[in-house]
């Protein structure tokens, strides 16, 4: 496989990754809005709301621990839920690994920094596509991360502007963000799906008469996971 | 109400966390699989950790228990859900849902 691109070709390649990037703003765009108007009902500061997005870029987690944090979660429960929300991102990273043989050790921690669910379709396609992978996922990934990092700006703008008497309705973003991102989760799980997300729902919501919410939603999810295993999936159903 | 105190350690240590779940694999594994149970109970969680949230943000105020439906939010749940299942748009979900509470709201108010 030859080493040598052009800088004709990288700047094409950036180009193009710049190009599949934009394609991403309507899954930032719903996201961000909630998420830094939350944040703002969270009692953050409008520049550590920004700043969260800017070193995570992790929606999903951010908008979790907002919740939890809200209900009076500590460090190391914020952790937990961290983990649990961005386990996926562990999968992608190793999806993607096979197709990072080129690319120096700087890039590859630039990537790692700027990895979203998005790349384990990004990067493999340019992969099978040709030209400088290096140049193309760096150039994609960051467009997505400035994406969110503008769109978080947006939303910490436009929270002030929204009346008091709409509180409880904006409110309403964030599980309807948390819905937007669980129902693709589930259709792609392969049958086990709904019954770990019914599972951790039930307990994650039930347990809350007897513990705190934030370990609810830890044992409610520890619980939902383990018992997705007893689900066999569709592609297991025709080997017994 | 968070504490100022504690938001920018979380700030700090969620963001390392989730540095090192995305750049780990990719330095360590090398395109190696994990153990087919493992994989799968790890691919759980974001599905558990999500709808347990949705649970919760749905059906608690202030840490409790509510079922009061006096601000829409069941009825603003079904209709996200239905427009999730039916569109698969991100955006139609968050703003359709909004759309419907608001509405409702603003007509129960009124």
């Amino acid at each position: 496989m030859p080493t040598f691109v052009s800088r004709r070709t990288r700047i094409a390649d950036a180009v193009e990754g710049v190009r599949d990037g934009l394609l991403f703003i309507p899954l930032y765009l719903p996201l961000a809005i909630p998420y830094a108007i939350a944040g703002q009902l969270a009692g953050l500061r409008d520049w550590e709301i920004v700043l969260w997005s800017a070193i995570i870029y992790a929606g999903s987690a951010q908008l979790a621990c907002l919740s939890a944090l809200s209900a009076g979660a500590g460090l190391v429960e914020l952790l937990i839920i961290t983990f649990m929300a961005n386990a996926r991102h562990g999968f992608i990273a190793i999806g993607v690994t096979p197709y990072l043989g080129g690319v120096t050790r700087r890039a590859r921690l630039l990537l790692g920094f700027t990895l979203a669910t998005p790349s384990v379709g990004l990067l493999p396609a340019k992969a099978a596509r040709g030209g400088d992978l290096q140049a193309y996922g760096l150039s994609a990934q960051f467009c997505q991360w400035a994406q969110w990092v503008l769109f978080t700006l947006l939303g910490v703008w436009l929270g002030p502007q929204i009346p008091a008497d709409w509180t409880p309705v904006i409110g309403f973003a964030v599980p309807a963000a948390f819905l937007g991102l669980l129902v693709p989760l589930v259709r792609e799980s392969s049958g086990s799906g709904l019954a770990v997300a019914l599972v951790s729902a039930a307990l994650g919501l039930g347990l809350t008469l007897f513990w705190p919410p934030q370990i609810c939603a830890i044992v409610g999810t520890l619980v939902g996971a383990a018992a997705g295993l007893l689900i066999p999936e569709r592609g297991d159903r025709g080997k017994r | 109400m968070a504490s100022v105190e504690g938001v920018l350690p979380m700030i700090v240590g969620t963001a390392l966390l989730t540095f090192g779940i995305r750049y780990l694999p990719m330095a360590l594994l090398g395109g190696q699989r994990l153990r087919p149970m493992l994989e799968r109970f790890l691919r759980h969680l974001p599905i558990g950790i999500l709808a347990a949230m949705v649970a919760q943000s749905t059906f608690l105020r202030g840490g409790v228990l509510s079922t009061a439906t006096s601000d829409y939010y069941l009825h603003g749940l079904i209709a996200a859900l239905l427009l999730a299942i039916w569109t698969r748009s991100l955006a139609a979900v968050v703003f359709g849902g909004l759309g419907l509470v608001g509405l409702l709201t603003f007509l129960g108010n009124g």
